[in-house]
């Protein structure tokens, strides 16, 4: 026979124990072509397959092993029955020397996931394995290797496993004893339900259960940089699984559920309890009956007895809610056992709600809500008795405290006994002979001067919305409401509680709210109660209706009103506005220039632009180039002549549009900005226009027209004779509207700002403008008003500008250091954490140095704040400074001089300790002893930071506090 | 008017000062406290501003709060206590690069803090003293052995000080329990001969005047009280029992100090009365010489409002140079004061 | 944490106060603001009781109207309300408050903590030890009492 050259190389690199790889997936490539076949493959392998050492063996079967790796899942180019031979081959290795299980259990778990085994393939691996093998004596490894063979098998032939019956199940009892590697249990935990569930497990069922009930409850802390990744809660999760998986176990898991509720660990307490919830949903009533009665014992005491976290107590009426969801039947109580119990937990309860002023009324009633959810007759009993109860209650007490309690249980019930079935069951829960009377008793409590009482009523009336109150009970409530709005003392916190009633009356119906409800409400919107009538609109739905009505009306009514109600109008108008209003938005923008004069601008302007904004941004771009067309000569010629106020109207308008003047509708807006942008007296005017003017560059296409444009602009930023400070603005805003775009020239205009800071009066203000540069504006040059704006065009920036100020600041001595300082830190706030720490090691330097007493505050502040947002996303980064950060801080923290300063410093400090102690110890002494100061700082505010500062300091490296 | 100068303001250490002596040359300061540091402090010479500055710090010897700190007679050992149980007694070694002082024992017994250590005029005994409510008695060796003499538990709490008669090996204790306890040898063992009570709270402090036949105490009931030795037979008719003499309380000063007087000390030559006090105050009595010696009265002299910024822990008159006070406080510093009459 | 062995198993639950509006005043750089008793309480209110998850606020054991304070006289009196009469950790409670201020407030305060007239088995007992400025300094050193007082004072930092 010819040895195929494939074969005989990986022959030749098994000889000389050379690395397989390369020819392993030859070989593989080779037998998925079917140039060669597998039994080819073991042939030509004899020599090494029965060579004296079990070491060669070991090695050749290993390749075999790996070879069909390759070839998975589908085991490509192999037939059946070769198949069954590598099977019968690997199954028989399992009995050759101890060295060579690894490699033979390696073939069969490879061979265990494909689907094409055929017939008794399966249980020959698994009789195999379990009578070949001792698990236990095998590496961490080989162990796992063999529960997922037998996790595969089950998955894809768990027909053929179920034929072995109770040999498969000792097997695997045998198997998995003892393990105690987190992973394999973690694929244990899986195996053991499916086992539970499908095979017979009669006579081990309890040996069975002893396998994996004798890890609970887990006890695993991972261990550092564990590299797995198992967690507790997989573990607990995985072995709840298994107890809950068959009710055969109730007779084992039951006993062991109480023995640990009534253990003193409270981690045992809340494993117990979620394992109870999960064995409620597999154990028959019949099983659960036994023990209901010691269960409610337990859960009593934890939620009735013991003060809890939080955690054990949600743990402990989960429980109950699965116990109570059990024993729902549909519409009787026909379990003994459970009537029995719920009657007597209810009288207990009712007993503690009728007591508000004891700790007991809010633990009963979340112990009767649980018993509530998912059991329609227990509900039905609950919500027959208690709420009748709780309602004479509310009745006869008389203080605040108290009925607060009630009313809140109340809600909740009421809740519980609309919402908490489908609608056949809600007849079933027994609350609707009862509405009549909490109808009642929430408007009577609606009547009373108590605001949080009332708020209450109102969640309370909340419920009824849409179910179980008809038309002429919601208009009983609606006009109690609309009367309550119209008292003087109804403020603030209930406005909001009866705009969240309207809202849900919205919804439910709309048109019968527009007409019942929102008609009066717009109609009262004229009196001293319009302000608040109008925050009220601003919550409801804005639904097509609903919208339609208000608007109309607020349109009308716009310019008869106050000024100081036209903003309040002018803000629900806004909500209330949505895309392509093109009327409203001509109405608007006439009205709004129609209000122009002279001297002040009108209080209403700033609301009105915004509106103007979003709607024009909306327009189409027909509609946009339609409205430049029409607009630009009666902007220019007829409104700016009378008033300078028309510029902030045309920034909303032309800067948001979907389209831009052309030509010399262009020119002429340009040439007649261009003077504004430096000159006007009107700062807001002026900046305004720089916005419009930088609004205009960002989308103006590049070329010789935009060039021209710039150009012109230059000359008057650049204009020696002009006021600097004004200058820069416009300078500032043109650099922005250019690198938002990616203008292909930006690197002079960079190059221009850097040089700019040197400035020694105006240094600062370019720094400032960083800011202006970098941040989000509201009001153009933003995604909404269709800006032109590149990806990641801060990164840009930062990345071009700070070698620039490095060199700035490093090679003229005399530059204005404040003024890099600032450019630096006013430019932190923006840049993702990636980009920053890869600058980190040049800028720290400099930013400390920023840090003292001479620089000014608003540098002090933003630099700081820089620092606080290292600190808290990669403190490391910043961990060799501290030693020089720290007393800098600490002389702003007691000599700053305004008290923002000292806080910001102080909170700086305290946020430190989030560095390594090793880092921070050394410091410690100087840091408390130089705290004490500021301790007795004159600002209450500060004196509070310190506080919290000093004792973070102190607790340092102390017992309790790592 | 009598004054007292703040001669300077020493810093150094690291934490509360708690306990301020001198050696018994008077060349030699030394303090002690939560920075777990002995510190000496001697005359600058070349100085002419009567500055002191430390020109030495033992360090090593305990691992919390050291209490109490005290010169032997013989100027050669200190002696420490500290709130981690142990006593340190530290040796002076003279080499070529100076004085140096080497712990060379520690004494371990009590169960927690040590809060005093004191040596008797005689060199001979050491004293301790304890939370855990007992007095201990070493007996100091030839050889430099320090060997439990007695171990005394007759408080009911906390024993806070304990002071030598400057005669005679009378041991006097303050406690927690409100009392002092005083304490003398008889045929080989050491026996409570007299417990004082009067004072309502914890007595800080004490000290003996020059002649041994009068104490002064300090409470926490914020007054100062003297007590009078009465031997057995004496003509002013007052009792005694089992041929002991008797103390009496025959003064107290209250409404005075506002707080706690955590110290007290009574100077040997001038006779005048330092105390130290949780007001921050440093007051400075006498005896008035014209008032009755069966009941005499006190006489205030001098009050240093804010000697210090903080509580002041400890006072202790020089016993050479007149009128030199020191003093040291929860603010960190000691400071040094010269009285002028 | 175990639930045997806690005594005071059912106290009950006050409801919190809010924060402290910040003032004009307080806003004000040239203004002083006197340490008053709402800051002393506001340092204290946090502080979680040694057995319950739960603040000295919501278990009543300080109260506002129990803190009196002289900014001029510098003074702080803490008096504190243990949740039942035989409360074991009135103590430790006692010290947490009163190192808690050691460390917050400038030392040119005297403070003293005191348990309320009449809440406690053993007030007299207690106060003398909480005042005796020894014992306080030594129950830092220890490091169990150290972690226990930290970790109820730690929380209150958050």
């Amino acid at each position: 026979m010819v040895t195929p050259t494939s074969i005989q190389k990986l022959r030749d690199s098994l000889v000389l124990q050379e690395s397989m790889s390369e020819a392993i997936s030859i070989v593989s490539q080779s037998i998925a072509s079917k140039d060669i076949t597998v039994l080819q493959l073991v042939e030509n392998l004899q020599p090494e397959l029965l060579h004296q050492q079990a070491a060669y063996r070991c090695r050749a079967v290993s390749t075999i092993a790996s070879i069909l790796e390759q070839l998975t899942p589908d085991l490509k180019g192999i037939n059946e029955k070769e198949i069954d031979l590598i099977t019968e081959f690997f199954c028989s290795k399992l009995k050759d020397h101890h060295s060579i299980v690894p490699a033979a259990l390696h073939g069969l778990h490879i061979l265990s996931s494909a689907s094409r085994l055929s017939p008794g393939l399966a249980r020959s691996i698994a009789q195999a394995i379990f009578q070949d093998v001792h698990c236990q004596s095998q590496l961490q490894h080989d162990r796992r290797t063999i529960y997922k063979t037998i996790k595969n098998l089950l998955a894809l032939h768990i027909g053929e496993l179920q034929v072995l019956g109770q040999d498969f199940v000792f097997g695997l009892i045998q198997a998995a004893d003892q393990e105690r590697d987190p992973r394999n249990l973690l694929i244990l935990f899986s195996i053991f339900p499916v086992v539970a569930r499908y095979f017979r497990l009669e006579p081990f069922t309890e040996e069975f259960f002893e396998v994996f009930s004798c890890y609970f409850p887990i006890d695993f802390t991972p261990p550092a940089n564990d590299p797995y990744g198992v967690t507790k809660d997989q573990l607990c999760e995985g072995l709840r699984q298994c107890l809950a998986s068959s009710a055969h176990f109730a007779e084992y898991c039951m006993p062991l559920l109480q023995e640990k509720l009534e253990s003193d660990l409270v981690s045992a307490k809340i494993e117990a309890l979620k394992t109870l919830e999960l064995c409620c949903l597999s154990y028959p009533p019949t099983q659960l009956e036994k023990w209901i009665d010691t269960f409610w014992k337990c859960i009593r005491r934890e939620v009735l007895i013991n003060v809890n976290t939080e955690e054990l107590e949600h743990a402990s009426l989960d429980a109950l809610a699965a116990l109570s969801r059990a024993f729902a039947t549909n519409g009787e109580f026909n379990n003994l056992a459970f009537t029995k119990l719920l009657k007597e937990i209810l009288s207990e309860c009712q007993g503690h709600l009728c007591e508000p002023e004891r700790r007991l009324m809010t633990p009963s009633s979340y112990v009767l809500l649980a018993i509530c959810s998912g059991n329609a007759p227990a509900c039905a009993l609950i919500v027959s008795q208690v709420i009748p109860l709780l309602t004479e209650q509310c009745r006869i007490r008389s203080q605040s405290a108290p009925r607060q309690f009630i009313l809140n249980c109340l809600n909740k019930l009421v809740q519980a006994g609309l919402y908490g079935f489908t609608e056949i069951d809600v007849a079933q829960s027994g609350i609707y002979p009862l509405i009549p009377a909490l109808l009642e008793l929430y408007l009577e409590v609606l009547k009373e001067d108590d605001a949080l009482l009332r708020s209450l009523s109102l969640q309370g009336l909340g419920h009824f919305v849409g179910i179980g109150m008809n038309h002429e009970d919601l208009e009983k409530v609606n006009q109690s409401l609309l009367g309550l709005l119209q008292q003087p003392l109804t403020t603030g916190h209930t406005v909001e509680e009866i705009g969240l009633f309207f809202y849900k009356c919205a919804e439910q119906n709309e048109s019968w709210f527009v007409e019942q409800v929102l008609v009066k409400l717009l109609d009262m919107a004229i009196s001293d109660k319009a302000n608040e009538i109008f925050r009220l609109l601003r919550t409801l739905p804005p639904l097509p209706r609903i919208r339609a009505q208000v608007l109309s009306q607020l349109m009308a009514r716009l310019e008869q009103s106050e000024p100081e109600l036209r903003l309040e109008m002018l803000k629900a108008l806004a909500y209330f506005a949505q895309h392509d209003e093109l009327q409203m938005f001509h109405q608007l923008h006439n009205w709004a220039l129609e209000t122009l004069k002279e001297g002040d601008p009108p209080v209403s302007l700033e609301a009105t632009c915004n509106i103007l904004r979003k709607l024009a941004s909306s327009l189409s771009s027909e509609d946009a180039k339609q409205f430049i067309n029409e607009q630009i000569d009666r902007y220019i010629d007829q409104h700016l002549t009378s008033s300078a106020w028309v510029v902030p109207i045309m920034e909303a308008t032309l800067g948001s549009l979907d389209a831009i003047p052309v030509g010399q509708n262009l020119d002429k807006l340009i040439k007649t900005l261009e003077p504004l942008t430096v000159c006007h007296p009107k700062t807001d005017v002026r900046i305004s226009a720089c916005r419009l003017v930088a609004a205009l560059i960002n989308k103006i296409p590049e070329g010789h027209e935009l060039e021209s444009i710039l150009d012109s602009l230059r000359t008057k930023w650049q204009d020696p004779s002009a006021d600097r400070s004004k200058t820069v603005c416009l300078f500032v805003w043109i650099s922005k509207a250019l690198l938002m775009r990616s203008y292909s020239k930006l690197d002079q205009s960079i190059q221009e700002l850097v040089e700019s800071l040197n400035d020694p009066t105006h240094g600062y203000l370019v720094a400032e403008g960083f800011k202006t540069i970098l941040c989000e504006t509201e009001q153009c040059l933003n995604f909404d008003s269709h800006a032109n704006i590149r990806l990641m065009y801060r990164q840009r920036f930062f990345q071009e500008v700070v070698p620039r100020l490095l060199k700035l600041y490093r090679e003229s001595p005399s530059c204005n250091k404040s003024a890099c300082f600032a450019a630096i830190a006013n430019q932190l706030a923006f840049i993702p954490e990636g980009v920053l720490v890869a600058h980190i090691t040049t800028l720290i330097p400099l930013l400390i140095q920023c840090l003292n007493l001479e620089q000014p505050d608003q540098l002090i502040i933003s630099t700081i704040t820089a620092f606080m947002g290292l600190i808290s996303d990669n403190v490391s980064a910043i961990e060799e400074y501290i030693s020089s950060l720290v007393p800098r801080l600490l002389t702003l923290a007691k000599d700053g001089l305004t008290m923002e300063v000292r806080r910001l410093a102080l909170r700086c400090l305290s946020e430190l300790r989030k560095a390594q102690s090793v880092v921070l110890l050394p410091l410690r002494s100087e840091v408390i002893l130089r705290l004490i100061p500021c301790l007795d700082d004159k600002k209450r505010l500060v004196r509070r930071e310190a506080a919290v500062a000093r004792q973070k300091w102190t607790m340092l490296g102390q017992a309790g506090c790592e | 008017m009598a004054r007292l100068d703040e001669v300077c303001k020493l810093p150094g250490h690291q934490g509360i000062v708690w306990n301020v002596g001198w050696n018994h040359e008077g060349t030699i300061l030394i303090s002690c406290g939560e920075d777990k540091t002995v510190r000496l402090w001697a005359r600058n010479i070349n100085s002419e501003n009567n500055l002191w500055v430390c020109h030495s710090i033992l360090s090593d010897g305990h691992q919390r709060t050291i209490r109490s700190v005290s010169f032997s007679p013989c100027n050669k050992l200190i002696a420490s206590a500290s709130f981690d149980g142990t006593c340190c007694i530290w040796e002076k070694k003279t080499s070529t690069e100076g004085n140096q002082y080497e712990c060379t024992a520690t004494l371990e017994g009590h169960e927690n803090e040590v809060k005093c250590v004191a040596w008797s005029a005689s060199g001979s005994f050491l004293a301790t003293c304890s939370r855990d409510k007992s007095v201990w008695i070493w007996e100091v060796g030839e050889d430099g052995d320090f060997e439990c003499a007695a171990v005394l538990s007759a408080h009911t709490q906390d024993v806070k000080k304990v002071v030598w008669h400057p005669h005679q090996d009378i041991l006097a204790s303050a406690s927690y329990d409100n009392t002092v306890k005083l304490f003398c040898e008889e045929d080989d063992d050491w026996v409570c001969f007299g417990t004082l009570k009067s004072h309502d709270s914890t007595v800080w402090s004490l000290a003996f005047d020059s002649s041994g036949k009068n104490l002064a105490t300090c409470s926490d009931d914020r007054t100062i009280k003297i007590w009078k030795e009465y031997l057995p037979g004496n003509q002013f008719g007052i009792a005694t029992s089992d041929n002991t003499p008797t103390w009496k309380c025959v003064c107290t000063l209250s409404a005075v100090h506002p707080r706690a007087v955590y110290d007290i000390s009574w100077c040997h030559q001038t006779g005048l009365i330092a105390t130290a006090s949780g007001d921050d105050a440093i007051r400075i009595f006498r005896i008035d010489p014209e008032s009755d010696p069966h009941a005499p009265t006190l006489e205030q002299l001098v009050t240093v409002p804010r000697a210090h910024e903080q509580d002041v822990n400890s006072v202790a008159w020089n016993p050479v140079i007149t009128g030199l006070l020191a003093s040291c406080s929860d603010d960190m510093h000691l400071k040094v004061w010269q009285y002028k009459g | 944490m175990t639930t045997k062995g806690i005594e005071n198993v059912n106290p009950q639950r006050f409801v919190k106060k809010t924060k402290r509006e910040v003032t004009t005043q307080e806003e004000d750089e040239s203004v002083k603001d006197p340490i008053d008793e709402r800051e002393i309480f506001d340092l204290l209110r946090d502080i979680s009781d040694p057995e319950h998850p739960m603040s000295l606020e919501e278990l009543n054991v300080v109260q506002i109207t129990n803190i009196e304070v002289d900014d001029h006289q510098n003074s702080v009196k803490v008096f504190y309300t243990p949740t039942i009469p035989h409360c074991s950790m009135a103590t430790l409670i006692g010290l947490s408050i009163k190192v808690c201020l050691l460390r917050s407030l400038p030392p040119r305060f005297k403070v003293e903590v005191n348990i309320s007239p009449g809440s406690h088995a053993s007030e007299e007992a207690v106060n003398k030890q909480l005042a005796d400025k020894e014992r306080v300094s030594a129950a830092l050193e220890n490091s169990n009492l150290l972690e226990v007082v930290n970790q109820c004072i730690v929380k209150s930092l958050e």
